[in-house]
């Protein structure tokens, strides 16, 4: 296509049968514009741009015949599946079939029986000419300056409110981070005295485990609550039937052999649950940490960092299991503030 | 047309959908862990009945197993000296809890000052008749004192068997792990039982023999479980290792938790109170009750999932969803999108 150099817009085309009309006479101004006139050769019966691909197409259209009929029979069957209650398995298989039948038959038709062309349409040129180009450029920037610059006080005003806005919208980004959990994360609510009991506040007794024995325990009034659940969670085992010692300083942390540590991992805090009794391991399902129980659960395999902290028990008088202090450490995941070294003392604040 | 497609784009995509669905599809269906149907206590019984012990207990002997019928006993006048034998073979406990020791003198049926039968409604636990002694110690010689020596003290490839009690040596014979096939692995894994379940109670009687413990072979009583406190105590406790499922998980340095699809009532109950291999042992902090809330849920649901979504791939969880979805589904919309947008001609 060829551009005229003037300023007023010209058209020149040239249609499917080569011939070219149009001699850009439109008016000086460029007021008058003519729309191209394009033609398409007649429409013949024959012509093989209007057939399909299919070289059979009376039996490309009977098989799209019959997928639209399965199709109509499984939407059909879908009613009556559904008016029936015939199950979830039943409602899927009929609608897979009839939704794909209408769909494969709609996309072979379309495929195989549409004209497939092609049809070439020529048009005029879409880019407007240099001068126009350049005219409106300055017309832009001559008139904006004049509308703008008269409401300085204004063009003010909403600047800083946006501005505004775009501040205090951070606001709840910042605060649905969630409080800060400050000394909370060092302490559980173990302490001197707390009764273990089950998850059904049941208390643990001297004579309740044999040995290779498992059961989770809270502190007593604390089972049912979400918050104990997640935190003060621990595993009771009996390793064997006198005082096991599992580390220097901790001689009358587990009598009788019944041993209690953290049950929140200490990699990212999934409840270590698997006891295998005969190689004294507590495994962890998510990542398979490895601990080793008489060891005072520390990691032999797996990601998790540090041993899983010990509660100390003792027998009360009436012989039920009772902690003697919380655990020796602040449990589960390690986090910003806690020491890398020794027993992770709480900071100051 | 065929030329076409084997030519075509499709080729590839639909190749590699076939040959990976079908055979991880395939193999989901027959299990991972391959192990044959164990024979269940179904269907027809024979009415072969004994006396158990002298008890007046009268025992039905089926192809499946030994059902001991609660007719009517007879309680012998020898409380106390009954009352030494539970306090021996036990283990303290809460009162109901596996242990003789702590079962009402309803519950606890002695002949000859030796407790034959205890429990509670949930579950009874029996002996095998003293009559199964001798054939016993016959098959233990022929199938397991290779490994486990003629007195059943153990060797250096097998524990010792002494104090044991009925109901683990009826566990790990019905399940098929013993006699194991080769002592050395870490694990004996389960597999088609060598020994029927009338053998495995006579082997329990002649072990039993030597040193006599508890926990006996139970029978549980299903009916009239609570399958929701049963769904509970199931995640708490069992789920961590056999998963939520039951299909079963790996643990540590090649051992394995297997898959409950084939525990029997019995053998479930069995696995609670005695704790096999690495399992945990829970005595006093389930009752008889809570057991048999457990094993009816695993019977019941764990064995027979809903599946609401037609197959359940063995249930494994997401990741095998997210497979199937991403294999069959994307793959399958791969193809049609090739097939919409190639050129007709």
């Amino acid at each position: 296509m060829s551009e005229s150099e003037e300023a007023h817009v010209t058209v020149d085309v040239t249609g499917p049968a080569g011939d070219s009309t149009g001699d850009g006479s439109g008016s000086g101004t460029g007021n008058g514009y003519e729309p191209p006139v394009v033609t398409l050769p007649a429409a013949r019966a024959d012509d093989p741009h209007l057939q399909g691909s299919a070289r059979h197409p009376r039996r490309v259209e009977a098989i799209i015949g019959l997928f639209f009929l399965v199709g109509i029979a499984g939407v059909c069957a879908f009613g009556g599946a559904f008016v029936v209650g015939a199950g979830t398995q039943v409602y899927a298989a009929t609608l897979f079939v009839g939704l794909f039948c209408l769909g494969f038959g709609l996309t072979a038709w379309g495929k195989y029986l549409m004209p497939q062309g092609p049809f070439v349409e020529d048009r005029h040129s879409m880019a407007s000419s240099a001068t126009e180009r350049q005219a409106m450029a300055a017309a832009l920037v001559e008139r904006t300056g004049i509308v703008v610059k008269r409401r300085r006080v204004l063009g003010g005003l909403l600047v800083t409110g946006l501005g505004v806005f775009g501040v205090v919208a951070a606001f709840p980004l910042i605060r649905s981070l969630g409080p800060q959990p400050r000394s909370r994360l060092f302490t559980t609510n173990w302490k001197k005295g707390s009764l273990l009991v089950d998850q059904d506040g049941k208390p643990v007794h001297r004579t309740d485990m044999q040995v290779g024995g498992l059961l989770t325990v809270f502190p007593k009034g604390k089972q049912s609550t979400t918050t104990a659940q997640a935190v003060d969670q621990a595993v009771l085992l009996r390793v064997q039937s006198t005082k096991l010692v599992t580390m220097k300083g901790r001689g009358d942390w587990a009598p009788d052999g019944f041993v209690a540590y953290s049950k929140v991992c200490t990699h990212l805090g999934c409840p270590v649950g698997l006891y295998e009794q005969e190689l004294e391991l507590l495994v962890c399902p998510c990542h398979q940490s490895m601990f080793n129980v008489r060891d005072g659960a520390f990691p032999i395999f797996g990601p998790a960092p540090r041993p899983l902290p010990q509660l100390p028990i003792y027998f009360d008088s009436t012989g039920f299991l009772r902690a003697r202090k919380g655990f020796n450490q602040p449990i589960g995941p390690g986090f910003w503030e806690r020491s890398t070294i020794g027993d992770g003392k709480a900071p100051s604040t | 047309m065929i030329r076409r497609v084997t030519r075509s784009r499709y080729a590839l995509p639909a190749a590699l959908m076939l040959a990976v669905g079908l055979g991880s599809v395939l193999s989901l269906a027959s299990g991972a862990q391959a192990a044959p149907k164990q024979t269940t206590p179904t269907g027809s019984y024979s009415t072969q009945t004994t006396n158990v012990a002298g008890t007046g207990h009268h025992v039905v002997l089926t192809a499946g197993g030994t059902h001991f019928v609660n007719t009517k006993p007879r309680v012998t006048p020898h409380a106390p000296a009954c009352t030494q034998d539970a306090q021996r073979i036990g283990y303290k406990s809460p009162k109901d809890s596996g242990s003789p020791q702590n079962s009402t003198p309803t519950f606890r049926k002695c002949v000859n000052g030796k407790v034959v039968q205890y429990g509670s409604p949930a579950i009874t636990y029996s002996l095998p008749p003293s009559s199964y002694i001798a054939a016993g110690h016959k098959l233990f010689e022929e199938n397991c004192s290779s490994c486990h020596l003629s007195t059943a003290q153990g060797s250096a490839a097998a524990p010792s068997l002494h104090g044991v009690g009925p109901a683990t040596v009826d566990f790990w014979i019905t399940t098929g792990r013993m006699p194991a096939a080769t002592p050395l692995q870490i694990q004996a894994e389960q597999k088609p039982a060598r020994l029927t379940d009338k053998q495995a109670e006579e082997v329990a009687a002649w072990i039993n023999s030597l040193t006599p413990a508890a926990p006996y072979i139970p029978d549980v009583h299903t009916k009239g479980a609570d399958l929701t406190k049963g769904a509970t105590l199931f995640a708490l406790n069992c789920a961590a290792c056999h998963t939520i499922t039951g299909a079963g998980d790996a643990l540590a340095f090649g051992t394995y938790s297997p898959t409950l699809r084939l525990a029997t009532p019995t053998q479930a109950a069995e696995a609670i109170r005695t704790g096999p291999g690495n399992m945990p042992r829970f005595t006093g902090n389930l009752s008889d009750a809570e057991v048999r809330d457990v094993v009816a849920y695993v019977t019941e649901k764990v064995q027979h999932p809903e599946n609401p979504g037609g197959f359940g791939l063995g249930g494994v969880g997401p990741v095998a969803e997210g497979f199937v979805a991403l294999l069959f589904g994307v793959g399958g919309l791969m193809l049609v999108s090739f097939w919409i947008g190639d050129r007709s001609s």
